[in-house]
Formats: structure tokens, C-alpha cells, sequence
């Protein structure tokens, strides 16, 4: 449904969340994402500006889309996937390790759990 | 695809077992790439837990309460502090600061500045720690430019048509910090008492203090 507003959101999202339970971080993987991220900028492992490019693009694309919800969310699925690109495009990582380890660690949750 | 079909799997029941959610998607990517950082020596696990423990425990509107509270009771403080924000921040042993650069901007009668970011979520996490729901919004940040005094009527904010807004955008780059106008009546309060009044949204600039 295209139910554009005036601010060029649909309208539930031109609602600002101001009773949103302020949580620093919803759930662990948030702050574990969180972290890496800021860690490897001060360390000068990534440069903060390449994450934070691919970060304002995530979000673009993410509130560019007809009937999106409100980003924030979605915040750090964002974070996330920037996260991954700025690694990947930085050749820090290959796409292929990266979903090979996954593919692993959810075959050991497998394992272990039955 | 396989992880799907992990990701969904219900675990058995088995006696005197905790069950657990099996981990989400998102859980397995992020644990994946902090693994392939750790084991590449690109990362190091301790410093993640200090990262996650500090923003959760120790930084927090707090700080920047103990920095406008300082600003108030000390004009040379506050003369540095709108000149060179990083610099006088830096000066109360506040640590955490990115390499970013923070400006502070003072609100009176005639001006009242309130911040935005409304390309991601840019925030002075030094000084406010990580910023609240409805300012990562798509909301807040494609409505707070095109109309302020709406917004900040819906945040209760009530400004008189003579003061001049100025919305301010931060980026990866440059921070903003409000420094909000001391409320009458607190002349002879200390500056313990005055960073308690100080609140998080005043130095966003969505709200104003009272004593």
C-alpha cells in the first residue's frame, strides 16, 4: 500500500515513537554488533566514515520502500548488515566464510540440541 | 537452505534440559563474524564485553549533565566549552570520544537550538551515551527539518513565535550538544544540584528546564 504522507513516510510512520522503551540494547547481539563496530573504527581497523556511508544507505534503502515501517526497528539490522558490507567490501572478510561459519554454528546449535 | 531450516527447528524435549529459543538469523550472523574476527586477531573478545558493559552501565546523559552544570556555575568553562566543545569536554577527564568532533550550542530566549541526525542516527555518545528510540525514528528525522515547531509542540514544547529555531544536523563528524537555558530560582544551587535537574531530552533540544 502506498499510503504516502506529507513528510514522503507513510502515515503511522510520520508518528513519533516518544513512549518507546528506551533500552540501550534489546538484545545481546545488539551491543555485541554495537561494539564491534566502534571498536575496530577507534582502532583504526575500519575507518569509522566506511561504515558509516554503507549505514546511511541501509537506512535509505530500508525507509525508501512503499509501506515501511519506522527504522528504528529495525536499528541494528541495519548496523548489522553495514557492518558485514564494510568487512566484505574492505576485504577484511569473504562473503563465503562468513555463511559457511553460520552455516556451522547453526548446525553445532543442531548438534548440541538436538 | 539449511540455516533456515536450523534457525526454525524446535528443540526436543529432553528431562532436566533448559530449553533455549535456538539462536535467530541475526544471533548466528553476528556470532559468526565476531568469531572470524576474534580467530583473524582482528578483534579482541575482552574489549567487546568492556564496549557493551560501558554504554549499558556507565555513559549516560549523566556526563553531559556534569558538563552544563559546570558550563553554568563557571563563565570561563562555558567560554571554552562554545569554542572548542572536544577540547573542554575533554578537559573533565570525559572519556569515549571517536575521534568526532563536539560543538555545543548554547540556547537562550532568542534562539533555541534542537539537534537532529536524518541520515542514520549521529549522536554525541560521550556526553548522552546511546540515543532514545524516537531519535534513530524515521519520524523524528524526516519531520524535526520540515517543521520543528510542530514537532516540538507534540514534545511538549510550546515556543513563542518570536524565537528564532535552529535545527541542527549532526554527522559522523560533528556531534551537537545543547546547552540549555539554567531555569530562574536556582541561583544558589551547587553544581550537584543543578546537573540533577538536567535532562537528557534539554540537551537534544526537544525540551526546556524548570526548576
Amino acid at each position: 500500500m502506498n499510503d504516502f504522507g506529507q513528510y514522503g513516510v507513510n502515515k503511522e510512520v510520520s508518528q513519533i515513537p516518544m513512549d518507546s522503551e528506551d533500552q540501550v540494547f534489546r538484545a545481546p547481539w545488539e551491543g555485541r554488533v554495537f561494539a564491534m563496530a566502534t571498536i575496530m573504527a577507534k582502532e583504526e581497523t575500519i575507518k569509522w566514515k566506511w561504515f558509516n556511508e554503507l549505514l546511511i544507505a541501509e537506512i535509505g534503502a530500508a525507509e525508501c520502500k512503499s509501506g515501511a515501517a519506522d527504522i528504528s526497528e529495525d536499528y541494528y539490522l541495519h548496523w548489522l548488515n553495514a557492518f558485514e558490507r564494510t568487512l566484505v567490501e574492505r576485504k577484511l572478510l569473504k562473503e563465503d566464510e562468513i555463511q559457511s561459519r553460520i552455516q556451522t554454528l547453526a548446525a553445532d546449535y543442531i548438534n548440541q540440541h538436538g | 537452505m539449511n540455516l533456515r531450516r536450523a534457525t526454525n527447528m524446535n528443540a526436543k524435549h529432553v528431562p532436566g534440559h533448559i530449553h533455549r529459543k535456538p539462536p535467530s538469523e541475526v544471533e548466528l550472523r553476528t556470532k559468526a563474524l565476531e568469531a572470524l574476527l576474534i580467530e583473524k586477531g582482528l578483534l579482541a573478545s575482552d574489549a567487546l564485553d568492556t564496549v557493551v558493559d560501558t554504554y549499558k552501565h556507565k555513559i549516560g546523559p549523566m556526563i553531559g549533565a556534569k558538563v552544563v552544570s559546570k558550563a553554568w556555575v563557571d563563565p570561563e568553562y562555558k567560554k571554552r566549552l562554545l569554542e572548542n566543545g572536544t577540547e573542554a569536554i575533554s578537559e573533565l577527564g570525559i572519556k569515549g570520544l571517536h575521534g568526532e568532533c563536539i560543538v555545543v550550542l548554547e540556547n537562550t530566549p532568542e534562539i533555541h537550538h534542537v539537534v537532529v541526525c536524518t541520515l542514520c542516527s549521529c549522536y554525541p555518545w560521550a556526553v548522552l551515551g546511546l540515543p532514545p528510540v524516537w531519535y534513530k525514528s524515521t519520524a523524528y528525522r524526516s519531520r524535526m527539518v520540515k517543521d520543528p515547531r510542530e514537532v516540538l509542540q507534540e514534545f511538549g514544547l510550546e515556543l513563542d513565535n518570536s524565537v528564532e529555531i535552529r535545527v541542527v544536523d549532526s554527522t559522523a563528524e560533528i556531534r551537537y550538544l545543547i546547552l540549555p537555558e539554567r531555569p530562574a530560582g536556582t541561583e544558589n544551587w551547587s553544581e550537584e544540584q543543578l546537573a540533577a535537574l538536567i535532562t537528557r531530552d534539554s540537551m537534544i533540544g526537544v525540551s526546556k528546564l524548570l526548576a
